[in-house]
C-alpha cells in the first residue's frame, strides 16, 4: 500500500522515444576512455598503473586506500596513455585517465571469480562490493561500502529506488526490463550485507512492463523481494520522497534515510552489486539514456564508463538541430554541459539535448498572484510564496521562520507558477541570505 | 568531489504553459453558461449590464494605470473578471449607474490602491456589490422569472420575492427542487441558475484552475449548519432551498475561490470555507439582510492572512503534534517569566542630616501637591456641573416633560397625563396608564423590536377595548429616507382602530411601505405585542409588585 | 438575564457595534497598535483589562450613588475619574506585582489612559439600562472585538504591506481607506439579533 507524498507534479514524461529501445552497445566502440579517478564522494583513489602499461577490462587502475574512497576501473583493454586534468563532466578539470582502446575487449589478467548467492558470507561480499569500485548511481555518488558500513546495524528496510520519475529518462526503465535477475540477486546480497530481510524495489507506475517481468523472474527463481508501485509523481526518485512513499516516514530536517531506519540504494547499483557477486565483473559500464529534440535518433545505451559524451552523440545519430542546451540528468534538476569532451561517470544516467521548441519560451516574471499552487505542489512542505515575499522585503526573521534550507531544488514550484516567477533561484537566495546571517 | 554539482545546475526547463491570462479566461468561460441562462431568464439587459461593467472596469484600470505611470495590465483579463461577477451580483433592475460605481469603486479603491492583481485583500467584485448593497432599494427589487424587463427606459418591474427572501422570513418557498436549480425564480443575474453555476464549477475543477477545498468546505458547513436549525419543513428541504438560493454558490465557486484574498495553504483554505459557511448561517438567520454571503466572505477576507499563519503545512520531517508542542512549549515559557512578584515594603532609614522618614515626607509632599491641584480642578469641574445642572434643571424637566406630551399626544391623544403602573410583562420595557381628568383611558406600552439597523423602540397607546389609539417612535437607528419611510407619522396613523392581531397580508392586515419592508415589519410586530400584552394584562388580582420600583 | 439576550449582546458589541469599526470609539491609542503584530496584541489586551475593570465599577458607581442621589448629570465625570484611575491602579498593580508584564504592557497602558472604548462601554451600559451581567459580558465582547480587529489589521499590515500605492495615499490615508474597507465588511452585521 503506497504512502502519499504530498506535493509533487505530473510534467509530460517525453520518454516515449527510448522507452522501447533496448539498451545497445556503442555502434562504434571509443578510441579513447578518460576515466576520472574522483567520481565518488569520499577520498579520491591513487593510481596503480603508470603510463604505457597495458590494461583489461575490469583492472583496477586506481585504488582507495580507506574504506571512504572507490576504487576506479579500466572499462576497455587497451593502453594507458597520459594520467591528466581531462574536462570533468560537472564543469572543470579533473585528473583523469586516459587509456588508447585496442579493440581486444580482453579481459583482465586476474578477474574475480563468482560468488555462489547461497553460501557466501557478509565479509565476502562487503570485500567484493569494495573491490568492485560500487558506488550509489543516483544522484549523490557515495561509496556503496561506506554506505553499508554506516547503515549496518541502523536500518531495517532496504529500498531500491527504480523509480525514475524525470521525464524523457529511462535508463533505469530498460535496466529492470532486460536485467531483472542482476538487479534481483544484487539486492538480495545488499540486504544480507546489511542483516535485515526487508527489501523493497520501488517502481513508478508507468514502469508496468518492468514490474511485471520483475515478478516473473521471481516466481521462476524462487526469489522473493517486495516489490512496490508508486503513482507516479515527478519528484518520486529524490531520497525524502522515496522513503515517504513506501515507508511513511519523513526524514527529519537535516537529517538522511538512516534517521527513519531505511537505506536508498539506486537500482543501477543493485545491479552492479549483483554482476560482482554474480559474474565477478568490476563496475565499468553503465546504461545512459540519450535524448532530446536536437539528436536525430534518442535511445538508450550501454557504455562503458570513461566514453567522452561526444561519442554518445554520435551513437544516437548526431546532431538534427542545434541544441540550445545540453543537460546531465533529468530537465528539472540537470547539470549543464559544457564541453562534450567530459566522459560519462558512474553517474551519469542520461544526457540531454534539448532544443529550443522544447524549452519553455522565457517568460518574463509577473506579479505573484497568490494562487497557493506552490505550496500545494512543494514536496518537502514549504512556502514558496513567503519566502519570495520574505526577501522581496528582506525580512530575516520571517525567512528564518519558513525554515528554506528544507529545499531539495526539485522545481515543481517553478514549474507550476503562472506567473513564471523563478522560484527556485528564490529558494536559492533565500539560504545564500540565511547562511550569510549565520555566519555574520 | 571535484566541483559541487549545484554550480551547474540549471532552472528547470519544464513549466506548464499555463499563466494568469489563461486561468482568468477559463474563469469567464465557466461563468458563460450562467450569463447564457439569466439572458433567457432575464430578457437581453442581462448583456448590457455586464457589458456596461465589463467596460467600466477595463476603463477605470487602464485610466488608473496610465495615470500612475505604471503598465497596462488589461491584458491579465483580471478586469473583465471583476467586471463579469460585478454584474452577475447586480438585479436585472438595477440602473445603469449601478455597475459604474461598483465597478470604479471595485478596481481603483479595492484592488489598484493596493498595488493592482496579487496586492488587494479584499476581493474587488464583492466589495463593489456590498458597496452598492448600501443602496437597498436598488438591490433588492427583483422581476419576476421569464418576465423580460427593456433594455432602456422606464422600468416597472412587477416586484417578487425571491426564495431567499421567503428563507429570510423562516418559511420554505414554494418552489420545485428543478425550478430552484434551474433558476427559475427572482434573483441576481448569476446566482438564479445553480445548475449553471455548478456547471461552471466543475468546468473551472477540471481545468485545475480551484481545488475543491474552498467550495466543498463552504457549502458542507453551510449544508451542515441548516440541516441541524430547520425553521420550516423537514431538515432535508430546509438545507436544499438554502443551498440553492441566494448568492451562495456563486460565492463558494467563484467569489470566494479568488486566489488573491482566499488563504494559501491547504488547511487555510479549509479554515476559511468554514468561517465562510458559518458566518452566512449566522447572517442568514439572524442579520438584517436577506443574504449573508457576500459580508461573510468579506468579513472573511479580513482575516485570511491570520488563516495562512495557522495553516502553514507542518515541516518536513517533524511529527504532526511536535510543531504545537513548540509552540506551546514556548508560549509557556514566555508567559511563565510573568512571575508574581511580592514587593519589597521600604521602612523609612535613618539617613545622615534627616530626621528618619523625611525623604518619604518630601515624596508625600509632592504626591500632597499633585492630589491637591488634581483635587482643587475636579472639584472645580463638580462645582461647575452642579451649578448648570441646577440652573437648566428646571428647562431640563420642562423639555422632558414637553417630549413626554408629544409622544402622549401621538400615542393616546385623547389623554392629558400618563403614569406609571406596577404591571410588568416580559414582552414590554415598560407599562404606563393614560388618564384623561381622573378617567383611565387605557394603557401605552412601550415595546422594543429588532429593526434593520438595530432596535426600535416605541410607544403604543392601546384603549380599554383593545384598539390602538397611536403609536409614538422614541428611538430608532434605521437608515435615513429609507427605513425612515415607515417610521413617519403617516404610516404610523395607520395602526389608529386596529385591533386584534396585525398581519402583513389578507384579513386585518397593513400594508408595508416597499422600500421599508423590515422597517414596517418590525413596527407591526411591536403593535400586535403591545396588542397582547393588553389583552393579557392583569388588572385585577394580583399585581406584581417588584419592591422599590414603584 | 438568560443566555439568548447574553449572546445577543455579546455578538452586538463583537461585530454588529464593533468598537473600533462600527462605533469608531477606541481609535485613539499610539501608532505602534497599528503597525505591528505584537504591538497589536498588547494593546488589545491591555484595552480588554482596561474595559473589564472599568465597566463594573462604573456600573456600580451609577447604580449604587448615581442613581440613588439623582447626581446623573455627574455621570460622564465619573466615569471619566473611574476610568482614568482604573488604568492607573492597573499599571501599578503590574509594576509592583508583575514586573514582566507590566514591561510588556504599560506602554500601552499608558497610551490607553484616555482611550474612548473603556469609556465609552461605561456609558453605554448605563445609558441602556444594563445590568451587570449584561455589562461585563458587553465589555468583555467589545473588547475581544477591539483585540480582532486590531490584531487583523496590524497583520494586514505587515504581511500584505500597504506600500504600492501613489505617494500621496502612502501612510495613513492607505491605513485609513483599509479600516474602510474593514468597516464596510461589518456592515452586513448591523441590526443582528439573536432571539
Amino acid at each position: 500500500m503506497p504512502h502519499r507524498i504530498f506535493g509533487g507534479i505530473h510534467p509530460a514524461a517525453r520518454k516515449e522515444n527510448t522507452r522501447r529501445k533496448p539498451l545497445m552497445l556503442l555502434d562504434a566502440a571509443p578510441l579513447r576512455v578518460f576515466i576520472p579517478l574522483d567520481m565518488s564522494s569520499g577520498s579520491v583513489p591513487v593510481p596503480v598503473v603508470r603510463v604505457g602499461d597495458h590494461v583489461g577490462i575490469g583492472q583496477m587502475i586506481a585504488q582507495a586506500d580507506d574504506e571512504e574512497g572507490t576504487s576506479v576501473h579500466a572499462s576497455v583493454s587497451g593502453v594507458v596513455e597520459v594520467i591528466q586534468p581531462h574536462p570533468f563532466p560537472w564543469g572543470g578539470m579533473a585528473s583523469t585517465v586516459v587509456i588508447a582502446n585496442d579493440q581486444r575487449s580482453s579481459l583482465c589478467p586476474n578477474p574475480l571469480p563468482p560468488l555462489p548467492p547461497e553460501t557466501v558470507s557478509q565479509e565476502e561480499i562487503m570485500a567484493r562490493i569494495q573491490a568492485a569500485g560500487i558506488t550509489d548511481m543516483g544522484r549523490d555518488a557515495s561509496p556503496a561500502q561506506w554506505k553499508i558500513s554506516r547503515a549496518r546495524g541502523r536500518v531495517d528496510t532496504l529500498i531500491v529506488n527504480a523509480a525514475e520519475s524525470d521525464p524523457y529518462v529511462t535508463a533505469d526503465h530498460r535496466l529492470l526490463l532486460e536485467r531483472g535477475q542482476m538487479i534481483l540477486l544484487g539486492t538480495r546480497a545488499l540486504a544480507q550485507v546489511l542483516g535485515i530481510n526487508r527489501m523493497i524495489i520501488a517502481v513508478e507506475g508507468d514502469k508496468l512492463n518492468a514490474a511485471e517481468s520483475l515478478e516473473r523472474r521471481m516466481l521462476r527463481r524462487g526469489l522473493r523481494v517486495e516489490l512496490r508501485i508508486l503513482p507516479s509523481r515527478y519528484p518520486l526518485g529524490g531520497e525524502k520522497q522515496i522513503v515517504q512513499a513506501v515507508t511513511g516516514r519523513e526524514v527529519p530536517p537535516g537529517g538522511t534515510a538512516l534517521d527513519v531506519r531505511c537505506v536508498v540504494f539506486n537500482v543501477a547499483a543493485a545491479f552492479a552489486v549483483g554482476e560482482a557477486i554474480g559474474k565477478g565483473r568490476a563496475l565499468t559500464h553503465r546504461a545512459v539514456t540519450v535524448s532530446g529534440g536536437a539528436v536525430a535518433r534518442p535511445r538508450n545505451l550501454w557504455v562503458p564508463i570513461g566514453t567522452p559524451l561526444k561519442d554518445l552523440v554520435e551513437a544516437a545519430g548526431g546532431f538534427r538541430e542545434k541544441p540550445e542546451l545540453l543537460l546531465l540528468g533529468g530537465p528539472m534538476s540537470g547539470i549543464a554541459l559544457r564541453d562534450l569532451n567530459a566522459p560519462v561517470i558512474k553517474n551519469t544516467n542520461s544526457l540531454l539535448c534539448l532544443a529550443a521548441w522544447e524549452r519553455p519560451a522565457q517568460k518574463k516574471a509577473a506579479t505573484c498572484i497568490r494562487c497557493g499552487q506552490c505550496v500545494s505542489a512543494c514536496p518537502m512542505h514549504l512556502a514558496p510564496i513567503f519566502v519570495h515575499r520574505a526577501l522581496r522585503i528582506q525580512d530575516q526573521k520571517q525567512l528564518r521562520r519558513l525554515h528554506p534550507q528544507d529545499c531539495m531544488e526539485c522545481g515543481c514550484c517553478s514549474y507550476i507558477c503562472p506567473s513564471h516567477i523563478p522560484l527556485v533561484e528564490t529558494m536559492r537566495a533565500a539560504r545564500t541570505a540565511l547562511s550569510e546571517e549565520a555566519v555574520l | 568531489m571535484n566541483s559541487h554539482p549545484s554550480a551547474g545546475r540549471v532552472p528547470p526547463q519544464l513549466a506548464r504553459t499555463y499563466t494568469t491570462r489563461a486561468i482568468m479566461r477559463d474563469v469567464l468561460v465557466a461563468l458563460i453558461p450562467s450569463l447564457g441562462m439569466s439572458v433567457f431568464l432575464f430578457g437581453p439587459r442581462v448583456l448590457s449590464l455586464t457589458a456596461v461593467s465589463v467596460v467600466t472596469c477595463l476603463l477605470s484600470e487602464y485610466l488608473y494605470r496610465r495615470f500612475t505611470g505604471k503598465n497596462n495590465t488589461l491584458g491579465d483579463l483580471s478586469a473583465c473578471v471583476t467586471g463579469l461577477l460585478l454584474a452577475m451580483c447586480l438585479p436585472v433592475t438595477a440602473s445603469y449607474w449601478a455597475p459604474v460605481l461598483g465597478g470604479v469603486f471595485a478596481i481603483v479603491v479595492v484592488k489598484q490602491l493596493y498595488g493592482g492583481l496579487g496586492g488587494n485583500f479584499m476581493n474587488p467584485a464583492l466589495a463593489g456589490r456590498m458597496l452598492l448593497c448600501t443602496f437597498p432599494h436598488m438591490m433588492t427589487t427583483w422581476s419576476r422569472a421569464l418576465d423580460w424587463v427593456p433594455v432602456t427606459g422606464e422600468l416597472d418591474a412587477v416586484s417578487s420575492a425571491t426564495p431567499m427572501s421567503y428563507l429570510h422570513n423562516g418559511v420554505l418557498p414554494p418552489l420545485e427542487p428543478a425550478q430552484m436549480l434551474l433558476g427559475q425564480h427572482g434573483g441576481s443575474i448569476g446566482e438564479v441558475s445553480v445548475f449553471m453555476l455548478l456547471l461552471g464549477g466543475i468546468y473551472l475543477l477540471l481545468r485545475g484552475v480551484i481545488t475543491l477545498r474552498i467550495p466543498l468546505s463552504f457549502l458542507g458547513t453551510v449544508a451542515v449548519l441548516t440541516f441541524l436549525t430547520p425553521r420550516d419543513g423537514t431538515a432535508l428541504a430546509w438545507m436544499t432551498a438554502q443551498l440553492c438560493s441566494g448568492g451562495l454558490v456563486l460565492g463558494a465557486i467563484f467569489m470566494a475561490t479568488d486566489y488573491t484574498t482566499s488563504p494559501v495553504t491547504p488547511r487555510g483554505q479549509v479554515l476559511y470555507g468554514v468561517g465562510c459557511g458559518a458566518l452566512t448561517v449566522l447572517l442568514r438567520s439572524y442579520g438584517s439582510y436577506p443574504d449573508g454571503v457576500g459580508w461573510a466572505i468579506l468579513t472573511m477576507n479580513c482575516v485570511v492572512w491570520l488563516l495562512d499563519r495557522a495553516g502553514m503545512p507542518r515541516r518536513f520531517g517533524v511529527r504532526p503534534l511536535a510543531f504545537t508542542r513548540r509552540q506551546l512549549l514556548r508560549a509557556g515559557e514566555n508567559l511563565s517569566s510573568i512571575k508574581f512578584v511580592v514587593p519589597k515594603w521600604r521602612l523609612p532609614a535613618w539617613t545622615k542630616g534627616k530626621m528618619p522618614g523625611e525623604e518619604h515626607l518630601d515624596e508625600i509632599r509632592r504626591f500632597g501637591q499633585c492630589a491637591a491641584c488634581l483635587g482643587g480642578s475636579m472639584a472645580a469641574m463638580v462645582l461647575l456641573v452642579s451649578l448648570t445642572h441646577t440652573v437648566t434643571d428646571l428647562d431640563i424637566a420642562r423639555r422632558g416633560n414637553q417630549a413626554e406630551q408629544a409622544i402622549l399626544a401621538q400615542a393616546m391623544p385623547a389623554a392629558e397625563i400618563r403614569t406609571e403602573t406596577p404591571y410588568r410583562s416580559p414582552d414590554a420595557v415598560s407599562i404606563s396608564a393614560g388618564y384623561a381628568g381622573s378617567e383611565l383611558l387605557g394603557y401605552c406600552i412601550e415595546v422594543q423590536t429588532p429593526g434593520f439597523g438595530g432596535v426600535i423602540t416605541m410607544v403604543v397607546g392601546v384603549d380599554l377595548n383593545g384598539t390602538v389609539t397611536g403609536v409614538a417612535v422614541t428611538g430608532h437607528k434605521e437608515t435615513l429616507d429609507m427605513g425612515t419611510q415607515a417610521l413617519d407619522k403617516r404610516y404610523l396613523d395607520r395602526f389608529i382602530g386596529r385591533s386584534g392581531t396585525l398581519h402583513l397580508s389578507g384579513p386585518n392586515s397593513v400594508d408595508i411601505v416597499s422600500g421599508a419592508t423590515v422597517t414596517s415589519k418590525a413596527v407591526i410586530t411591536a403593535v400586535n405585542r403591545a396588542l397582547s400584552v393588553a389583552a393579557n394584562l392583569d388588572t385585577g388580582g394580583d399585581i406584581d409588585y417588584t419592591d422599590g420600583d414603584v | 438575564m438568560d443566555s439568548v439576550h447574553l449572546t445577543g449582546v455579546a455578538l452586538a458589541a463583537l461585530l454588529s457595534e464593533n468598537f473600533l469599526l462600527v462605533s469608531c470609539l477606541g481609535i485613539g491609542t499610539r501608532v505602534e497598535a497599528f503597525r505591528s503584530y505584537t504591538e497589536a496584541k498588547r494593546t488589545g489586551l491591555s484595552l480588554l483589562l482596561a474595559m473589564l475593570c472599568t465597566v463594573p465599577a462604573s456600573w456600580a458607581a451609577d447604580m449604587l450613588l448615581l442613581r440613588q442621589f439623582g447626581l446623573e448629570h455627574l455621570r460622564l465625570m465619573v466615569f471619566t475619574l473611574i476610568a482614568l484611575g482604573t488604568v492607573a491602579l492597573l499599571r501599578v498593580f503590574f509594576k509592583t506585582f508583575l514586573p514582566e508584564l507590566s514591561a510588556r504592557l504599560d506602554a500601552s497602558l499608558a497610551a490607553l489612559s484616555t482611550n474612548c472604548a473603556a469609556l465609552g462601554a461605561a456609558l453605554l451600559s448605563s445609558l441602556r439600562g444594563y445590568e451587570l451581567s449584561q455589562a461585563v459580558t458587553f465589555a468583555l465582547c467589545g473588547g475581544l472585538g477591539v483585540l480582532v480587529v486590531l490584531i487583523s489589521f496590524a497583520g494586514l499590515r505587515q504581511d500584505v504591506g500597504f506600500d504600492d500605492c501613489p505617494r500621496a495615499f502612502q501612510g495613513a490615508p492607505i491605513e485609513l481607506i483599509t479600516a474602510g474597507l474593514m468597516a464596510l465588511a461589518l456592515v452586513g452585521f448591523y441590526g443582528l439579533h439573536i432571539g
